[in-house]
């Protein structure tokens, strides 16, 4: 009876794999972790400062703390194995202990908070002016969206026919504007146009220079729209008989249309921001209104409701701007499949 | 230069050159295409079949030689082109559908916008043509929702609905999967046998030998050998064309 032979064992060269996957790494392991947190703690407890006007070496301790926490987190949350709820917790707990800390040693005066940030009396005076003001920010604002738009597509149009002079001038026209601060430019056309002739008064200022601003990006996101379409799509429009135009219209324009949502009306809350700028030139619209109250009433409640005003105009808009983002690269992985 | 008192000859080719910048693409190309006649044109990839086929709707301008569609010159500078792809319809390689339109809107598109027809006679003549291809309950889909070769049927019924004398075919069959090129191919017999005037840049031999009256070899730029697709496939005269045919049989 032969003994059957056995294959020599070649040494795998996993095996160095293999030795490592028993071994976890220090920083890895629930001994650390947790013994770092509770050093923490322990640490929290015995030196923060007890009285509120901080010396140097309070400072010191918080900021410690700060930066201890954070590495501490970090390592917590680069450990692919942890389950995600524990990293959830942990970005909550962090966000505690700054309030925390933030409330606990800073100046303000938070028993006053509600008088100063939220005063109802203050607010009720505030708010027929800053309603004016409101209206006057959406009126540049959407004017100056109807400038861009216009312009922007005519520019883009204009652009996606090559023809070489043409170009010069679009090219030209996009660069100046995109490189003139816009606050800049309201002042030129406010303040320095009227030597020429050109009065205008300070909404139109405003309106006008924030339009031409957009319409130099507003023209770059519509050409990078139209560039996106294939171009098997124009020579198919060319060769069933459509002319230039209908091709543009019919073809090229409601495929760039998609592509361009998005990033146009990010643009658009962009331009729409920057109408606060209208008044370094005398327009008295949200944010001006907001000042003007605040200096009268010397109390901020105004500015945080413009604020909040802000918010409430435009993370809806941001929010579209997302959406339709998402939605665009969801119908393109449909048609790429 | 054209025979213009013979109404048999469709298209007229002279001595047609193009260059891609340095590239000499098309060497000089002469040939002509009867009325209700199919044509075939194969080569090796980079021989310029396809730059010849755009060339004859203008899709690529020639830089020199004459093209003659019923005598009409069409590189003279005096001819509306638009009027004239009207006359000659083109499938692609990639059916390059509108994706933004279903298909009915697809094939009554260029009927409503370039002969001014109505939208209900436009919609009547677009589902025929639909019907025609096998593609009338799709009417409403978008291409996408399409298999490659329906969409591919769908392009050949929106250039059909211009009523074009001539029908272009840029290797209509390449870009789809084995089972889907028959039901291309069908469509394109039937049209055949209808009598309309066909160039098609293919390679398929079981259509051509079918359907196409005569098949021109192009190799490097030029028209190497024409003739029956009989005389090509059994007996080609030419080394490049026996070369070609050994690698693709």
């Amino acid at each position: 009876m032969t003994q059957a032979t056995i294959p020599t064992r070649v040494p795998s060269r996993l095996q160095d794999l293999r030795e490592q996957a028993g071994r976890i790494p220090f920083i890895r392991r629930k001994e650390f972790t947790y013994g770092s947190l509770a050093g923490l703690a322990v640490f929290a407890v015995l030196f923060l400062p007890r009285t509120v006007p901080l010396t140097p070496a309070g400072m010191a301790v918080i900021a410690l703390l700060v930066v201890g926490s954070i590495a501490w987190a970090a390592i917590f949350f680069s450990d692919e194995l942890k389950p995600e709820w524990s990293k959830t917790l942990t970005a909550f707990a962090l966000l505690i202990l700054f309030g925390f800390l933030y409330y606990r040693y800073s100046t303000a005066q938070w028993s006053r908070m509600m008088t100063l940030f939220m005063n109802m009396e203050v607010i009720k005076v505030a708010l027929p002016r800053l309603l004016e003001g409101l209206v006057i920010t959406v009126k540049i604002a959407i004017s100056s969206w109807v400038i861009s738009t216009l312009l922007g597509l005519f520019l883009a149009v204009f652009r996606a026919f090559d023809n070489r002079v043409l170009n010069i001038f679009i090219i030209a026209y996009v660069d100046v504007f995109r490189a003139i601060p816009i606050m800049v430019l309201m002042v030129v056309i406010y303040f320095a146009l009227p030597y020429v002739g050109l009065t205008l008064d300070a909404m139109t200022s405003a309106i006008l220079a924030l339009g031409l601003n957009s319409a130099a990006y507003v023209a770059e996101i519509f050409r990078g729209g139209i560039m996106s379409v294939k171009k098997g799509q124009i020579e198919a429009a060319r060769a069933l008989g459509l002319n230039t135009w209908q091709t543009m219209r019919l073809v090229l324009l409601p495929q760039a249309i998609r592509v361009v949502m998005p990033p146009l009306v990010g643009n658009y809350v962009a331009s729409a921001k920057d109408t606060a700028l209208a008044s370094s030139i005398s327009v008295i619209e949200m944010m001006k209104a907001a000042l003007v109250e605040q200096a009268m009433l010397a109390n901020p409640s105004p500015l945080i409701f413009c604020f909040v005003l802000y918010l409430l105009m435009f993370v809806p808009l941001t929010r579209l701007s997302s959406i339709l983002e998402q939605r665009m690269k969801k119908s393109q992985r449909k048609a790429n499949v | 230069m054209s025979d213009q008192t013979s109404p048999e000859i469709m298209i007229e080719v002279v001595d047609l050159h193009k260059r891609f910048k340095d590239l000499h693409v098309l060497k000089g190309i002469s040939t002509t295409v009867k009325r209700s006649e199919v044509v075939a044109v194969m080569g090796p990839s980079g021989s310029g079949k396809s730059t010849f086929l755009r060339c004859l709707n203008r899709l690529e301008e020639p830089n020199s030689g004459h093209i003659y569609i019923e005598g009409v010159d069409i590189l003279s500078p005096y001819i509306d082109i638009n009027k004239l792809r009207t006359e000659m319809g083109m499938v692609f390689q990639s059916f390059n559908l509108f994706p933004h339109m279903t298909c009915i809107q697809n094939v009554m598109l260029a009927p409503m916008h370039v002969r001014k027809i109505s939208r209900d006679e436009a919609y009547e003549r677009g589902i025929k043509l639909l019907e025609k291809v096998g593609l009338a309950h799709k009417a409403d889909a978008y291409p996408e929702q399409l298999s490659g070769g329906q969409q591919q049927r769908v392009a050949i019924a929106r250039a059909l609905a211009m009523q074009p004398q001539i029908m272009f075919f840029d290797e209509p069959t390449s870009a789809l999967d084995p089972e889907m090129i028959g039901e291309v191919l069908d469509v394109m017999s039937t049209l055949a046998r209808e009598g309309m005037t066909m160039v098609v840049v293919s390679h398929e031999m079981g259509f051509i030998r079918k359907a196409a009256d005569r098949v021109l070899f192009l190799a490097d730029g030029l028209l190497v050998e024409e003739g029956s697709p009989e005389e090509i496939f059994n007996n080609p005269q030419h080394a490049r064309t026996k070369d070609f045919l050994s690698k693709i049989l």
